[in-house]
């Protein structure tokens, strides 16, 4: 059957020069369609125009006999893609401008597709950019148009190497999903086994991906006057227990300790007293500790978000730094995981005095705060009645929260205490701080996430970008305590998130959360299983192949063990696949019929092949009549086989007996004839 | 089931041999009057055996009558002659019902085609109605008039000639009434050497006389109940199919093998392999009869290959022996 259904397949490149036909050009087409889809999202349209062209072009010459281009308009339109790539991108590697080349090349390449091997070769370019598109999508999304393209090349390619007539759709896809899935078991294999490093062997080019997320190691709240609100997920968290409650989610990003009237910035650790932080070791009495698993979406910065205040994570290379931000020794760059241990608590013990920085004020900017801080706590008495004075301040004078603040001037806080009082969370921190530094409290800017969102159909917390947030935290008495000025003006934006603190109109904005409960409900869903794909598939690394072979029994596998697992399992599935596929052949021939082949394939060096419509009897009687000597023997043998196979069921021992004669049979030398 | 049936096929060994005897009897007997004929005679008696009828499409004076006369007087069976001209009536055929006035009553008198072997001369120059007389009593073994029921005798056997030239006048039977003839012979003609002994020798007719009867009916009866018998391989049942799925699937042929068609095939070949003296039905006995049961039942599409070339010839030649 397999073999029946793969007639008129050849290898590519065992034909001469011959036409594409009709039904080859536009699977092919259809291949390069989908393939170069989600490169064409961003690429510049003058790349999808050629592409167009080339294939409009070629369509034409196959229905209406157009003349395809000669070998120098080929090559002039080759030189021309690489040098118009070259001056858009000013380079031609790297993942944008090396897209843009690879899709230029394969839509030229259909200009030259004559023989089999051509159309082979456009089939095998189409798959290279389809696995550049893993570059830019990884996402559960790419999955369907990532399927299409196998499926679709793999049925491009036995239909490319076809001779004549075309295989009918149907056939093409069932053969083609037939092959596709005796690979599967191989796949699974490698996916599961092949040794995964820890590092990647290299890195993605990063283009422009920087600060583009909430975080950024600086801050300036004056200089922006709307906030463009964005529900992609920022991280995923799934707690072992109940999960703290909403308000107590404050998930740790830069600390931001130097202050120079306008801009907010983080203190590198060098040139630092103490580099390095240690986790809390004593808790109070009270303090719950959550344990978590945080999917982190790349965002190439090193901050980890832990929950505050982080106890404990599973990152070798992580470490805390002095101002007790938690980081990895590289940018995240793609999805990762990591485990960590955390207790809420409103303030923690340092036993390090803060840094200098922590109390810089510079005096020349925000005049006007300054005498403010100055009046209040002379008023206040202590410290913390100044503090509680002042989000008192915020929570009854008329202050705002707006993600569309006016701009501020030269000295932003001071205008922004005593003329817009409309800003977001930055605003309110900002303004914070300096008030308590200018009555000599230590205090600094934390930004970060705040609260979260728990999918409804899955056990898990969605931390949004819209989450971003900026808060405070001052020391007093040897504890750095959290203030969150953002919740005395709005309490919501806290106990319910970015869009319950937002006038209505505001709040519709943000893209899912403010639409139809059942639109949520399917976003959710799909956020879900978004979520397990990142868990069980991107996300599979050393640490989960280590954990797969340990329940295996294999613990702590060196790399060359893991190759010999991989290699051995590889090895048995292909040789399973042989042998099953040798055994269906031995069954599809019965030993009757393989000897009386070997009959004929011996008898063939004699005169000539048996044609397949000669019966047997036809046959014998031809070579009898070219070689009579082998009248006796053949005459006899060409009656068993007949007597076997048409005139009763054969017994094994006759069937035997009939290839023991087969391969008894003397037969004179091929060129001596009788 | 296949090895009860093999048994049985064993069995019967003696039986086989003596088909084959009586198969080689009758081709050497026949075989005298119509020389170099071997073939057609032995698918003639094929086709006699396998309970078909014949149709011999060939120009006058090849020996046709000749080929009907002498199988009938090798097997003993009776034999009549019609010759259908186109002012034929169809009680001209079957017979009618003339009143006796001494016994005041209707009586049946048996027409031309109440003998064992009927030759049907040259059926197309009669009358559709005419023809359909004949076709009837071909299907049923039987005539009716009216209203009574007459059986023709057993085995009954009608060998009809048609010329295949299109003569002004004739009616060419439809391909719905060719499908009722099992076989379809051209007898063509004989060999230059053949032809001279021919002309040489006495006049064949007159060897008729000699030929004596080598087998009664209830023989031949007994060997057609033989033949059902024969073992039937699946190797032989899968060529059978392919070729019977290549004539209706091909693009050569407008009309392929009706499932008739292809029991026919069956049958004849079982036939020819009992004349062989073969327990079972080998390739070589389906190729033998192909283009005799299916040449005529086969519409080749205008202008393809197979309108020009022995389409019978084409199938075979792309079918493969599984």
């Amino acid at each position: 059957m397999k073999a029946r259904q793969l007639q008129g397949w050849r290898a590519p490149g065992t034909q001469g020069p011959e036409q594409s036909s009709v039904a080859q050009l536009l699977w092919l087409l259809l291949l390069v369609l989908i393939v170069s889809t989600p490169h064409l999202r961003t690429l510049p349209a003058w790349v999808s125009g050629i592409m167009l062209v080339a294939a409009v072009w070629r369509l034409g010459a196959a229905w209406n006999r157009w003349p395809l281009p000669g070998r120098i308009v080929r090559g002039t339109l080759t030189l021309a893609s690489a040098l118009a790539v070259g001056f858009t991108w000013r380079q031609i590697s790297g993942l944008e401008a090396g897209s843009a080349l690879l899709v230029l090349m394969l839509a030229l390449k259909l200009l030259e597709t004559h023989s089999a091997r051509d159309r082979a070769l456009v089939v095998l370019i189409a798959w290279f950019v389809l696995f550049a598109a893993f570059l830019r999508e990884q996402s559960l999304g790419g999955v369907p148009l990532l399927a299409a393209g196998v499926l679709v090349g793999t049925l491009a390619l036995l239909q490319a190497a076809r001779r004549r007539q075309a295989i009918p759709p149907a056939t093409g896809l069932l053969l083609t999903t037939r092959l596709l899935a005796h690979a599967v078991p191989l796949a699974l294999a490698l996916f599961l086994l092949f040794p995964r490093l820890p590092a990647p062997l290299w890195a993605l080019p990063s283009g422009g991906h920087n600060g583009r997320t909430g975080l950024s190691s600086q801050m300036s709240p004056g200089d922006i006057t709307s906030l463009a609100l964005s529900d992609a997920p920022a991280f995923r968290v799934r707690f072992e227990g109940p999960p703290p409650e909403r308000a107590q989610l404050y998930w740790r990003g830069p600390v931001l300790e130097s202050f120079d009237g306008r801009r907010w910035r983080t203190l590198p650790d060098a040139g630092r007293k103490h580099q390095h932080a240690v986790p809390l070791r004593q808790l109070p009495a009270g303090a719950r500790v959550h344990k978590y698993e945080i999917v982190l979406e790349p965002h190439h910065q090193r901050w980890l978000l832990p929950l505050e205040t982080p106890l404990g994570w599973d990152v070798a290379d992580a470490s805390l730094s002095a101002s007790r931000e938690l980081l990895s020794t590289r940018p995240i760059a793609a999805r990762s995981a990591w485990r960590g241990r955390s207790a809420t608590l409103p303030r923690f013990r340092e036993a390090r005095a803060p840094e200098a920085a922590t109390l810089a004020v510079n005096a020349s900017r925000n005049p006007r705060s300054l005498a403010l801080a100055g009046e209040m706590r002379a008023a206040a008495g202590s410290d913390r009645a100044y503090l509680r004075n002042i989000l008192g301040m915020f929570r009854q004078q008329a202050f705002y929260y707006t993600l569309e603040p006016p701009a501020l001037g030269d000295e932003p806080v001071d205008d922004f205490l005593f003329r817009t009082r409309s800003g977001f969370c930055e605003h309110y921190a900002s303004a914070f701080a300096l008030l308590a530094r200018a009555a000599g409290i230590p205090a600094r800017v934390v930004t970060g996430y705040q609260g979260g969102e728990m999918n409804p159909l899955a056990d898990y917390l969605i931390v949004r970008q819209s989450d971003a947030h900026a808060w405070t935290e001052v020391w007093l008495d040897g504890y750095w305590e959290r203030y969150d000025p953002t919740a005395a003006v709005a309490p919501e934006r806290v106990d319910a998130g970015m869009a319950a603190a937002l006038p209505g109109s505001v709040g519709a904005d943000l893209p899912l959360l403010g639409s139809s409960p059942w639109f949520g409900r399917v976003a959710f869903g799909w956020d879900a299983l978004n979520a397990q794909w990142d868990r069980w598939v991107l996300a599979f690394g050393p640490e989960q192949q280590n954990a797969l072979l340990g329940r295996l029994g294999f613990s702590s596998p060196s790399l060359r063990d893991l190759a010999l697992v991989c290699a051995v399992t590889a090895s048995t599935i292909l040789l399973l696949f042989t042998w099953l596929t040798l055994r269906d052949r031995a069954r599809e021939q019965d030993p009757l019929e393989q000897s009386w082949q070997l009959l004929c394939q011996r008898l063939s060096r004699l005169s000539r092949p048996r044609k397949p419509e000669e019966t047997p009897g036809e046959y014998s009687a031809m070579v009898i009549a070219a070689r009579p000597e082998l009248a006796g023997p053949l005459t006899s043998l060409t009656a068993l086989y007949l007597r076997l196979r048409y005139e009763g069921v054969p017994s094994r021992t006759e069937i035997l007996r009939f290839r023991r004669l087969v391969r008894q049979l003397r037969l004179p030398p091929a060129n001596a004839r009788g | 089931m296949a090895m009860a049936r093999n048994a049985t096929a064993l069995a019967n060994t003696d039986q086989l041999q003596q088909a084959r005897l009586l198969g080689e009897q009758v081709n050497r007997e026949v075989g005298q009057v119509i020389l170099g004929k071997q073939t057609e005679i032995e698918l003639a008696f094929t086709c006699l055996l396998a309970g078909g009828h014949l149709l011999i499409e060939d120009v006058p004076g090849v020996g046709k009558t000749l080929l009907a006369r002498a199988l009938a007087a090798v097997l003993g069976l009776s034999f009549r002659r019609i010759q259908f001209t186109s002012d034929m009536l169809p009680a001209d055929i079957i017979g009618m019902s003339v009143f006796e006035q001494e016994a005041a009553r209707f009586r049946f008198h048996p027409g031309p085609v109440f003998a064992h072997i009927v030759l049907a001369d040259e059926i197309n120059r009669s009358t559709p109605k005419a023809q359909s007389a004949l076709l009837e009593a071909m299907e049923e073994n039987q005539v009716t008039v009216d209203g009574e029921t007459h059986a023709l005798p057993v085995p009954f056997f009608v060998i009809a000639t048609q010329n295949p030239l299109h003569q002004a006048g004739t009616h060419p039977l439809p391909e719905s009434q060719l499908d009722r003839f099992l076989m379809r012979l051209g007898l063509g003609y004989p060999a230059e050497g053949l032809e001279r002994k021919l002309l040489r020798g006495e006049d064949r007719r007159l060897l008729l006389g000699e030929l004596k009867p080598v087998v009664d009916s209830a023989g031949l009866m007994a060997l057609r109940a033989a033949a059902r018998e024969l073992f039937l391989s699946d190797a032989l049942l899968d060529y059978v199919q392919a070729l019977v799925r290549y004539t209706r699937q091909s693009a050569l042929f407008e009309l392929g093998l009706s499932p008739r068609g292809a029991q026919d095939l069956v049958m004849a070949a079982r036939c020819l392999a009992l004349l062989h003296g073969h327990p079972g039905v080998h390739p070589d006995e389906v190729k033998a009869v192909f283009a005799a049961v299916a040449g005529h039942r086969l519409r080749p599409r205008p202008g393809s290959q197979a309108a020009v070339r022995d389409p019978a010839r084409l199938v075979l030649e792309s079918v493969p022996i599984p």
